[in-house]
């Protein structure tokens, strides 16, 4: 089971849209619980990318905006930036912005999704020399 | 939050850009309608988004099965005789606006069966635990008229039985521990199944799977001195 780790970008953010963007708000929420469903139905990451209103960004990342019921174009663009970590079934919810921040948030997406990775490198990196050291070690 | 302090970098290594903003190790949420109601100070945008999951959950449910098998929407769209976008606006719609014949092709497009349940609108917990109950009960019935079939599918089946009756009795012990406690600390009610096959069947760990495979008999015991 897929489990959402909101960043405390997105609840910011969120206040600051709800009142003037409901809907779109309410869009981009529905939109992310299906992106959910479908990774808990065991939907690929790189497979979400068919979806309408999924877009993709480097790294890995993400982009869900507000494409859904009602009001059809005249919806203002908003976009829910993610980051799947696949192998700890964890989606990292980085943040919420619309058109005017969307270079900056695609940065913080980014560099977001780089620190992680990193990380990971890093712990491997780690294991795999712990894991050469043992034997001689033993010697 | 972890915070993760620049660190310098050696000559000649790739510049990998630096992690700015790292992962909450708290606030985890299983579902989007459980952390909306955390995350948003305002009860009118989470009753929003709620009411739109539950007015969806059946096209949701159709749409993660499809992207799960990896069938095109144009494949679907032939199955329920329709245009693509229609079919876009079906997946991207509301629950009420699919009729039951375009659920039927659509599941039958995925290779599922629908079941419809119809329930009293007052029922209670106890009874919808009573109905599942209940259909257990037919299904372990059926398995058990198969098993006359053959004596491999006996042995299976049996095998089956056992693992049910572990995987049953473990399942109402979970839901019980999370029962409060008696005001003198004592539980108000004890299922020790895991001590029980311990006790009886010398089982270190006992495990569904090997219970199955390596002793279905001492089940049965069981239940029937219970």
């Amino acid at each position: 089971m897929w489990n959402l780790n909101p960043l405390s970008d997105v609840p910011k953010r969120l206040d600051r849209f709800k009142k003037k963007w409901a809907h779109e708000m309410t869009n981009v929420f529905d939109n992310l619980d299906t992106v959910v469903e479908a990774l808990n139905a065991g939907t690929k990451a790189e497979q979400l990318k068919q979806l309408g209103f999924v877009h993709s960004e480097p790294f890995g990342v993400l982009a869900i905006d507000q494409r859904g019921p009602g009001k059809g174009s005249k919806l203002k663009q908003f976009r829910l930036y993610v980051f799947p970590e696949e192998d700890a079934e964890q989606l990292h919810l980085i943040t919420l912005g619309d058109k005017d921040s969307q270079q900056d948030d695609i940065k913080q997406a980014k560099s977001f999704a780089q620190g992680l990775l990193q990380k990971k490198i890093t712990d491997a990196r780690r294991r795999i020399k712990d894991d050469s050291a043992q034997p001689n070690a033993a010697k | 939050m972890i915070q993760r302090n620049r660190t310098p970098r050696n000559k000649g290594e790739t510049a990998m850009a630096e992690p700015k903003v790292e992962a909450k190790t708290e606030n985890k949420f299983s579902s989007v309608t459980e952390m909306i109601g955390a995350i948003s100070s305002d009860d009118h945008v989470a009753d929003s988004v709620r009411k739109r999951i539950a007015q969806r959950q059946v096209v949701k449910a159709l749409f993660a099965m499809r992207a799960a098998k990896g069938i095109p929407q144009s494949s679907v769209a032939d199955a329920l005789g329709c245009t693509q976008s229609r079919f876009s606006k079906i997946e991207n719609g509301l629950d009420g606006d699919l009729s039951i014949s375009e659920l039927e092709a659509y599941a039958r497009a995925l290779d599922q069966d629908v079941c419809l349940v119809f329930r009293d609108r007052n029922s209670t917990a106890v009874d919808r635990v009573k109905m599942h109950a209940f259909q257990i009960k037919k299904e372990l019935e059926r398995m058990a008229e198969v098993a006359h079939k053959d004596e491999s599918i006996a042995e299976a089946v049996a095998g089956f039985f056992g693992e049910a009756f572990f995987n049953l009795v473990k399942l109402v012990q979970r839901a019980s521990n999370k029962l409060p406690k008696r005001s003198n600390d004592e539980p108000y009610i004890h299922i020790g199944v895991a001590e029980l096959l311990c006790d009886e069947h010398h089982l270190d760990a006992p495990k569904p799977r090997e219970l199955s495979r390596r002793v279905p008999k001492p089940v049965a015991s069981v239940h029937a001195n219970a």
